[in-house]
């Protein structure tokens, strides 16, 4: 059925207008305001139809602001809620700047989501990019502004390539509309709107701005960020691209280099940064794949991610806030007095690791055994693989160099943590138990289920994936994760020693796009300033004095020859005036005379020149 | 008060680590076991319809991303960590 | 005869107004207050809403000597408009006695109420009476002035010379009624008018022209403007200037489907355009009195409405109906202006208007767009009219009169805008004596300016009335 959804019931609506409204709400009732938006907006969602509205007439083509179909409506759907637990925690917050742009964001992620075409995916991207812009900026910090102001232009330059692709697309298809594309039929300008998509979702190599910028956010601006800018790109990849071959193999890419990474480095929510690098990697991999348990794999895992990564952060965030350090060197035998934050975080940690009773387990597990029943072994494997690493560093090595490892320090001095983030924290670990524990809840949302068209026409396996659809609570399933685990932990505890934190930077990829960047300089710079320095030469010495004197020259000619001769054919027909005016003698009879004497003259010349 | 004793007891369990441990190895055990009996229906690797082989892959997986990457890796990608503070 | 009194109403309604001037003027003492008439403004507005009404009136009355169509209506109304303006400034004219005004007024009443039937007049015969109504009247009103002998010799030239025009019309329509057998305009559309197929007929045209000329103080028959609106009051000049040249252009319109393009009279009349142009505008660079200067310009406006009749196209005919509209608010705003400079009555000339942007900023602002308008720059009415014109005839053989029109219109630059000159950067010697104005006439001034703008923005209205009304009279 397609009815048609009110333009009211779209959730950006909310948000944006929200934001706006923040600079006019005081302070204390704004507190309590806060959640409101994202509350409308799960309530939106749940009741929303499958259907396509506010279609507006722009140019020559269309623009579709609400295309509501089931995969949108997975993404809204923990969106809303991801938006109520974030809002809820960042209810302490003062800074009504902060505010306006979380509300943006967010607001922004949903006009992304329900975008029929291009152009209003490009505007909402946009001001998703922007907004996140300020959660950095709003830090504060001299790290921050540079953070910020890297990842505004690199998320810039991503836009810029999916504007790019998107007006060829439009120039040669004709349309905007924002459908799926054929797999073996990608054209170039497919290929820059993918690389768009890529910049937002953090796939290597155009990702290094993730663990840059992430930890130099807000407390409460990073649980924001965690979720919605990378969604909303995973969400565009599988609407556009699923099933392209060349997403399967760099997901996986994303899924260990995520985790290697996040194995050797010291900031706690870097190690978190690059965790959403492998997270999505999955999700990524699962759209490549292709096949219809791989691509609802991706969306559970989405759902899943958004919620245990929330928590994660908001972990992380409240060892920052309390402890004023997210650096593990620096962190250290909290439990004692942080053992809420302790509780929390674990649940969200065994969550992402994919223990089962928990969320990550029946949405990890999905896509890896959808990878493996596409025969896709070695992108299974590294999956696999990539679910140790995952344990090993944020389930095992985070939390023991933050709350265990050394002695509490009485004299050390922590902030006491606001009612309003341990909440938020409470509703997400119930979250993540809940859909875990009934995964039916998350299934009943995922794009290809039965009764629902499939959205896109290229994915595979559509009708087995309908038949035998994936039950993750079997023996064999909870055997393995257990033991994947279990044995993981083993090997933790052998190797606590050697994989201790140090204080340092790892370099990433952006050493390569500083690379590019100084070699951009070295070519244009040097040629180009010593062309300048000549022409600047050839322009003192010849063309300012070429100019000058001929600007004499003229002015000299103007008034001698010009001025002259206007003068003086103005003078000769004043005069040719004057004379005939004097024809006007003031004398009847001459005028008699002339009159007729005129008319017969000039008949006399008509009658002639006409023969 | 709750959150008080939560955290000393969570606090205390610190001195209390070669208990827990024996009881990781006692449940690891009993997982290898029971992976004799389950098994996969349809192995996806090959090699994991063997009991034993995840156990092997999550200690091995472990043991060897942690000595290659924290040996080998972060040496060589170490920079200072203000190292994008100041401006060249 | 077929008479029917609703196609009559502008008609009646200017003769009603005339005949309550009439019995104001033998009624009222001497000095009274009567006398100076102030209610003409509204009964004239009240005529020109009569005008307007009855646009779509259409017949044929009178054995077919008097027509109601579209370009009669037309210039009735505006017609009726240029009688509505100047009756915004006459009441109070210094020029005037007293104890004259209503006679005065009266006669421009009937004048004004001549050319009405001139526009629908059909036959030659009715059309020279019309013409003899509206000259007569005019006859009268040109020495009132007062104080002034020039007025009485201006007064006498324009009737000596009118009576040798008028007489050579009226021989030459008897040179008509030989060679063609009919007066109606009708009939005589589709008759053959060149030298070789009927010379009696084609002189008798000429000779008949030659009145309507007069009117329209086209060349060789100019020579009276000069002298008479110098010399008579400047409210008589005003309307003497403007309304005459509307008449005339409506005959010419309606005479026109006698004029193919390539007949001797057509040619006849194109030389004598561009003569008139030409010496309008060389000799009016010399003047130093505004009025005299003005009537010059007037000879030269002449010249410009009559290309649009030698081209012979319907475009041309509604071009030179347009331009005659446009030309009445050109004309009647640079007057209304020049009447209010000296409150003493005299002569203005160009040092007058020195420092009239600072003394009287509304009075310069009309100056300088009615100004701009009469040389014909755009975004005013002017150069609207004059494009259509010179559009119309420039693709039938008459490319030389356009290039002719061109380059006296450069020359017209001059003067025209020695007016805004002198109002805007010239400072002022001594003491200012302006007229007072009325609040009428500030609005009429007012209103002429946004009309002169408005229909340079946007004329497509107009000129498409104009265009109907000349298309039908074509065969």
């Amino acid at each position: 059925m397609t009815a048609t959804n009110s333009l009211l019931a779209h959730p950006a609506v909310y948000f944006l207008l929200a934001s706006f409204a923040v600079p006019f709400i005081p302070g204390r009732l704004l507190k309590w305001l806060l959640p409101l938006p994202a509350i409308l907006a799960v309530l939106s969602v749940i009741g929303l139809d499958h259907g396509t509205s506010g279609v507006l007439g722009w140019v020559d083509t269309e623009l579709t602001l609400f295309r509501v179909d089931q995969l949108s409506i997975v993404f809204a759907h923990v969106f809303a809620i991801q938006g109520v637990i974030a809002l809820i925690f960042a209810m302490h917050i003062k800074d009504k700047g902060q505010h306006m742009a979380s509300l943006a964001y967010v607001g922004g992620g949903f006009g992304c989501l329900f975008a029929g075409d291009y152009l209003t995916l490009f505007v909402f991207w946009e001001i998703m990019s922007v907004a996140s812009t300020m959660l950095v900026w709003l830090n504060r910090s001299d790290r921050s502004v540079r953070a910020g102001f890297r990842y505004f232009m690199f998320h810039t330059l991503g836009g810029l390539f999916m504007l790019g692709g998107l007006l060829l697309r439009w120039a040669d298809l004709g349309t905007l509309a924002f459908t799926p594309v054929d797999p073996s039929g990608a054209m170039y300008y497919d290929w820059l709107i993918m690389i768009g998509f890529c910049v937002n979702a953090a796939v290597v190599p155009l990702h290094a701005w993730l663990p840059d910028a992430y930890p130099e956010a807000t407390v409460t601006g990073a649980v924001f960020m965690s979720a919605y800018t990378t969604k909303t790109a995973v969400y565009v990849l599988a609407r556009a691209f699923a099933g392209f071959e060349i997403l399967a193999i760099a997901g996986t890419v994303m899924c260990v280099y995520g985790v290697f990474y996040a194995t050797i480095e010291n900031n706690a929510r870097r190690i978190l940064g690059y965790h959403i690098v492998s997270q999505v990697g999955y999700m990524v991999a699962g759209i490549g794949i292709g096949t219809a348990m791989t691509v609802n794999g991706a969306s559970a895992h989405a759902y899943a991610h958004i919620l245990y990564k929330g928590l994660l952060f908001m972990g992380a965030g409240c060892l920052l806030y309390s402890a004023g350090t997210a650096k593990l060197t620096e962190l250290g035998g909290l439990v004692k007095r942080l053992p809420l934050v302790f509780i929390f975080y674990m649940v969200a940690a065994v969550s992402i690791s994919g223990m089962p009773f928990f969320n990550g387990f029946v949405s990890k597990t999905m896509t890896i055994t959808g990878a493996a029943e596409a025969h896709r072994t070695w992108l299974a494997l590294g999956m696999e693989l990539a679910a140790v690493g995952t344990f090993l560093s944020v389930g095992l090595k985070l939390p023991y160099f933050a709350f265990f490892s050394k002695n509490d320090n009485p004299a050390r001095e922590l902030k006491p943590i606001p009612m309003n983030m341990y909440v938020a924290m409470a509703i997400g670990s119930a979250l993540c138990f809940f859909t875990g524990v009934y995964p039916e809840f998350l299934y009943k949302l995922l794009p290809i289920q039965e009764g629902v068209s499939v959205y896109s026409p290229y994915i595979a396996h559509v009708t087995e994936a309908i038949e035998h659809p994936y039950v993750p609570y079997t023996t064999w399933h909870v055997l393995q994760a257990f033991m994947i685990l279990g044995f993981t932990g083993l090997g933790f505890w052998a190797m606590r020693k050697v994989v201790v934190p140090h204080a340092q930077r790892n370099v990433d990829f952006e050493w390569f796009y500083i690379l590019g960047g100084k070699a951009f300089l070295a070519i244009f710079s040097r040629p180009f300033a010593w062309i300048d320095t000549r022409w600047s030469e050839v322009y003192r010495t010849v063309g300012l004095r070429g100019l000058v004197g001929s600007a004499d020259g003229s002015a000299r000619f103007d008034r001698a020859a010009i001025d002259g001769v206007v003068d003086g054919t103005a003078k000769g027909v004043f005069g040719i005036g004057g004379a005939l005016a004097k024809l006007q003698t003031g004398r009847l009879q001459t005028y008699a005379s002339a009159a007729l004497l005129a008319a017969i003259g000039v008949g006399v010349l008509a009658f002639v020149l006409v023969k | 008060m709750f959150r008080e004793s939560l955290g000393n007891w969570l606090y205390a369990q610190r001195s209390k680590s070669g208990g827990w441990f024996w009881a990781l190895i006692a449940f690891l055990g009993l997982l290898v076991l029971a992976n004799v009996f389950v098994h996969p229906h349809h192995p996806h690797f090959g090699l994991d319809a063997y009991p034993g082989f995840w156990a092997v892959f999550g200690f091995g997986g472990a043991v060897i991303m942690v000595a290659v990457l924290k040996k080998i890796v972060a040496p060589l990608l170490a920079r200072p960590e203000d190292c994008y503070d100041r401006d060249q | 005869m077929n008479f029917d009194i609703m196609l009559l109403l502008p008609e009646l309604s200017l003769f009603v107004l005339a005949a309550a001037l009439f019995t104001v003027s033998v009624t009222s003492p001497g000095d009274g207050a009567a006398r100076r008439a102030y209610w003409l403004p509204w009964a004239s507005l009240a005529v020109l809403a009569v005008c307007l009404g009855s646009l779509n009136a259409r017949g044929v009355m009178f054995h077919g000597t008097y027509i109601v169509d579209g370009l009669s209506q037309i210039f009735k109304a505006a017609i009726a408009a240029g009688f509505l303006i100047t009756s915004l400034f006459t009441p109070n004219a210094r020029g005037v006695d007293d104890d004259k005004r209503a006679d005065y007024l009266m006669f421009l009443a009937f004048s004004a109420w001549g050319l009405m039937l001139l526009s629908s007049a059909a036959e030659l015969m009715t059309l020279y009476v019309a013409m003899e109504i509206s000259s007569y009247s005019l006859y009268a009103v040109i020495p009132l002035r007062a104080q002034n002998k020039n007025a009485a010799e201006a007064g006498v030239k324009y009737i000596m010379f009118g009576a040798m025009a008028t007489a050579v019309a009226l021989f030459g329509y008897s040179y008509i009624l030989a060679g063609q057998g009919t007066g109606f305009v009708s009939e005589l559309a589709g008759m053959d008018w060149s030298f070789a197929g009927n010379p009696a007929a084609a002189i008798g045209l000429i000779l008949f022209l030659c009145g309507v000329l007069f009117k329209l103080a086209l060349f060789p028959f100019h020579f009276w403007a000069p002298d008479v609106y110098q010399g008579t009051g400047n409210e008589t000049a005003a309307f003497a200037a403007t309304l005459p040249k509307l008449g005339a252009a409506a005959v010419l319109v309606r005479l026109a489907a006698l004029l193919a393009p390539n007949l001797e009279i057509t040619f006849l009349l194109a030389l004598f355009a561009a003569a008139s142009m030409t010496l309008g505008n060389l000799a009016a660079l010399a003047q130093k009195d505004l009025k005299r200067m003005l009537g010059y310009s007037g000879i030269a406006h002449s010249g410009y409405l009559v290309i649009g009749l030698a081209a012979g196209t319907a475009e041309g005919l509604g071009a030179m109906s347009f331009y005659a509209i446009v030309y009445l608010l050109m004309n009647m705003a640079c007057f209304w202006v020049v009447c209010h400079l000296r409150c003493d009555g005299k002569n203005p000339v160009y040092d007058d208007l020195n420092g009239l942007s600072k003394n009287a900023p509304g009075l310069a602002l009309v100056l300088a767009v009615s100004a701009f308008a009469l040389v014909g720059l755009p975004p005013t009415a002017g150069f609207m009219g004059k494009l259509f014109l010179l559009t119309s005839a420039w693709n039938h053989g008459y490319a030389w009169l356009v290039i002719v029109a061109v380059i006296n219109t450069a020359l017209a630059i001059f003067y025209y805008l020695s007016l805004f000159r002198h109002a805007y950067t010239a400072e002022t010697g001594g003491a200012v004596n302006l007229r007072d104005r009325n609040w009428m006439g500030t609005v009429a001034g007012t209103v002429m300016a946004a009309a002169i703008l408005v229909l340079g923005a946007l004329p497509g209205g107009l000129y498409r009335l104009a265009l109907e009304a000349g298309t039908t009279l074509l065969p």
